[in-house]
Formats: C-alpha cells, sequence, structure tokens
C-alpha cells in the first residue's frame, strides 16, 4: 500500500466542537474558544445597528465582516497546517477549496459552494444556500447578506494575498434559490449596485463584469 | 457511539430505562464482537481489497492517469480512507458516522477534480464488490450499508462543468 498521509475532513462536524461545562467554554478542535449566536442575537445586532448608523448601517455590516473574515482565513491557515502538515498556500486547490466548504458548514454560515470557472478572467463566484440573513430580516427589497459579502471578501482577501472586495448578485430572502457573490478587484465592482438595480440577473453582472478587464 | 443508543440516553433523562430500551443497547453491545471480527477482516485485507478495486477502474477508465499526476496512487489512499471511516461508521452503527466526517468533504474535492458522479459511483461499488469477495460472508452482511452509503453520498454529487473522469 502506497503510504501517504491519511488525512480527512478537519471539519468532521461532531468532534468540531467541544464544550467544557465546568468552565463554561467551548472550543474548537485547534483550541480556538467559540460560541454559537442565536438569530435574535444577529437580528438586534443588525437592527442597532440600523437605528444608530442609518444608511451606513451596510458598510458597517460589511467592514465588519472583512475583518472578521480576515481573522477567521488566518486562523483556519494557522489550524489547518497543523491538521495536514503543510502551508495552507501548499495544500492542492481541491483540498483547500474543500475545507473552505466544511467551515462554512460547520459555523452555520450557509452551504458554500465556490466557482472557480473564470478564475482566469479574475473572478470568483460563490453561492451559499441557507445564508445567515437571508429570510430573518426584511431589506426593502436589497439583498440581505451584506456581512457574508464582507466575510467572504475578507477571506479571500487573506488567502489571495490581495485586496479583493465581494459583491452580492442575488439574495435567497428576495426568492432566489440561493444567494449568489462575486469576488474581484474592487476597482472592477464599481458597476455592478447599478447593474443590480437595473434588475440585471447574476448571470447577466458575471457576464459583464467578465468583459472589464482582470 | 451508535446514535441509537444516544438517543435511547437522551430519551431516557430523569427516569430508569425501560426494558425494551435496556433490551435494545443489550443488543447492541452483544453485536461488538461481530463487529470486531468484520472489521479485523477487512484489515487484514485491506491491501488487496484495495487494490482489486483499482485494477477493475484503472481497466474501466484507463484515461484516468492522463489528467492528473500520480491518480492510482492517489486513488489508492483515497479508497482506504474511505474504507476505514466505513469500518469506523459500521463499529459504531452510525450511518451519517461516514459522511459527516469524510464523504461530503471528499466529494467537494472529487468535484473539483472534475471527478464526474458516475466515476464515483464505479469506484465505490467497485469497491462494495470487492470488500464482498474478500471478507466473510457475515462481516460483509454488517458493512454492506455502510458500502452502500459511499456509493449514495459519493455517487449524487453534482455533475462538475469540466468532466475529466
Amino acid at each position: 500500500m502506497v503510504e501517504m498521509k491519511m488525512t480527512a475532513n478537519y471539519y468532521g462536524s461532531r468532534d468540531y466542537a467541544r464544550t467544557d461545562v465546568k468552565r463554561g467554554v467551548t472550543r474548537n478542535r485547534g483550541g480556538t474558544r467559540i460560541l454559537s449566536l442565536t438569530s435574535d442575537f444577529l437580528i438586534g445586532l443588525r437592527n442597532a445597528l440600523v437605528f444608530e448608523c442609518g444608511s451606513a448601517a451596510d458598510i458597517v455590516m460589511k467592514s465588519a465582516g472583512k475583518r472578521w473574515g480576515r481573522t477567521f482565513a488566518a486562523r483556519m491557515s494557522r489550524e489547518l497546517e497543523q491538521y495536514y502538515g503543510l502551508p495552507v498556500e501548499e495544500l492542492p486547490l481541491a483540498v483547500f477549496q474543500g475545507c473552505l466548504v466544511e467551515a462554512f458548514n460547520v459555523h452555520g454560515l450557509g452551504k458554500l459552494t465556490v466557482d472557480i470557472d473564470l478564475y482566469t478572467k479574475g473572478l470568483i463566484v460563490c453561492i451559499v444556500e441557507n445564508p445567515i440573513y437571508a429570510g430573518m430580516v426584511e431589506t426593502s427589497g436589497q439583498p440581505a447578506d451584506i456581512m457574508l459579502a464582507g466575510i467572504l471578501a475578507g477571506m479571500v482577501s487573506h488567502f489571495s494575498g490581495r485586496e479583493l472586495d465581494c459583491f452580492q448578485t442575488q439574495c435567497q430572502g428576495l426568492g432566489a434559490p440561493d444567494s449568489r457573490f462575486i469576488i474581484t478587484l474592487p476597482e472592477r465592482l464599481g458597476m455592478a449596485e447599478a447593474w443590480r438595480n437595473e434588475g440585471k440577473t447574476h448571470a447577466e453582472i458575471v457576464a459583464a463584469l467578465a468583459q472589464t478587464h482582470a | 457511539m451508535s446514535p441509537e443508543l444516544m438517543e435511547i440516553i437522551r430519551n431516557s433523562e430523569s427516569r430508569y430505562l425501560r426494558a425494551q430500551e435496556k433490551e435494545r443497547i443489550l443488543e447492541y453491545t452483544g453485536s461488538l464482537p461481530s463487529r470486531f471480527k468484520a472489521a479485523t477482516a477487512v484489515e487484514q485485507k485491506e491491501e488487496v481489497i484495495v487494490a482489486a478495486v483499482v485494477e477493475q477502474m484503472k481497466r474501466r477508465y484507463s484515461s484516468f492517469e492522463r489528467f492528473h499526476p500520480r491518480a492510482w496512487e492517489k486513488a489508492s489512499r483515497d479508497i482506504q480512507l474511505c474504507l476505514r471511516y466505513t469500518v469506523q461508521a459500521m463499529i459504531c452503527d452510525d450511518l451519517d458516522f461516514q459522511a459527516d466526517r469524510l464523504l461530503y468533504w471528499l466529494g467537494t474535492i472529487f468535484h473539483s477534480f472534475g471527478f464526474s458522479p458516475q466515476f464515483n459511483r464505479d469506484t465505490y461499488t467497485a469497491l462494495k464488490e470487492s470488500v464482498k469477495n474478500h471478507v466473510p460472508a457475515e462481516a460483509f452482511t454488517l458493512l454492506e450499508p455502510f458500502l452502500e452509503k459511499n456509493i449514495e453520498v459519493l455517487g449524487s454529487m453534482p455533475e462538475p462543468a469540466q468532466v475529466l473522469v
């Protein structure tokens, strides 16, 4: 039998998080302290931001998501390196992608699919089923997952070593079957919001962005 | 631990176990010697079980190696890993064990590498057949539902945009 390192899913769900009831502390298998946030908390946080910041609430949420996404990615890098014995950048892309998807699943951020078919054009598409805010909040016809867009931007920026941004093109909370996001250089997303407001679909926005320079 | 046992313990909170519940626990613990025996049978034959799968798949998918470096070596490792999780799941009598801990993750990786669901189905059907050919019938009976789970999960992954195998 060929001797190759036998590792599996780091995020294998049932033993990923353990609670020390005596100390009131939950940690993941990498030793990082984690906690669960209820939908009440998440709605309360969002409503408070809208109340305090008005129309700037989305900017605050995206910025918070970006910062958290970066630290989440940094921790993920450390833990995966410890588990797989290789720096994340040396993991096969498919393994890394599998880990990213499982990290999303196990933390309850939604079921993530990463589509890198347009990677050579400088575009990454992320599809998320059951994302955090969709279905939880009323947004007057605007996509609800702005924080998740920030998280994705922060994570991918960390892993790629370049400042990238993420834009939500469709939202499960607005009747779409899933929420979709596109990640690319910030300067390429200048027209994206206008296109979405004009009623362009996810596929149309992606096609339009693919025409812009990488 | 068997999820059924966990469920019994959870449901019996603040009371004594009912006769039927005790009986079910004894039934499971009574099955452990045969589960361990089945596990040992696989462990002893692991190399030939996996080699037989790879040989069969090499004949059916001769182009596989052209698309992926060290393809069959890595396939052997993946099949071996899957088999070990299958055996652990059988010992725990937990049909979700290998799916939660391995198969969904592995399926995402296979998808990224352009493996078609049919390729996965054929590989893990071959694994089931190979186990059947190399372990005693009673061991296979215990393992069969868990070997089926591999086929079900990995064979129902979405078709990749670019199928390479």
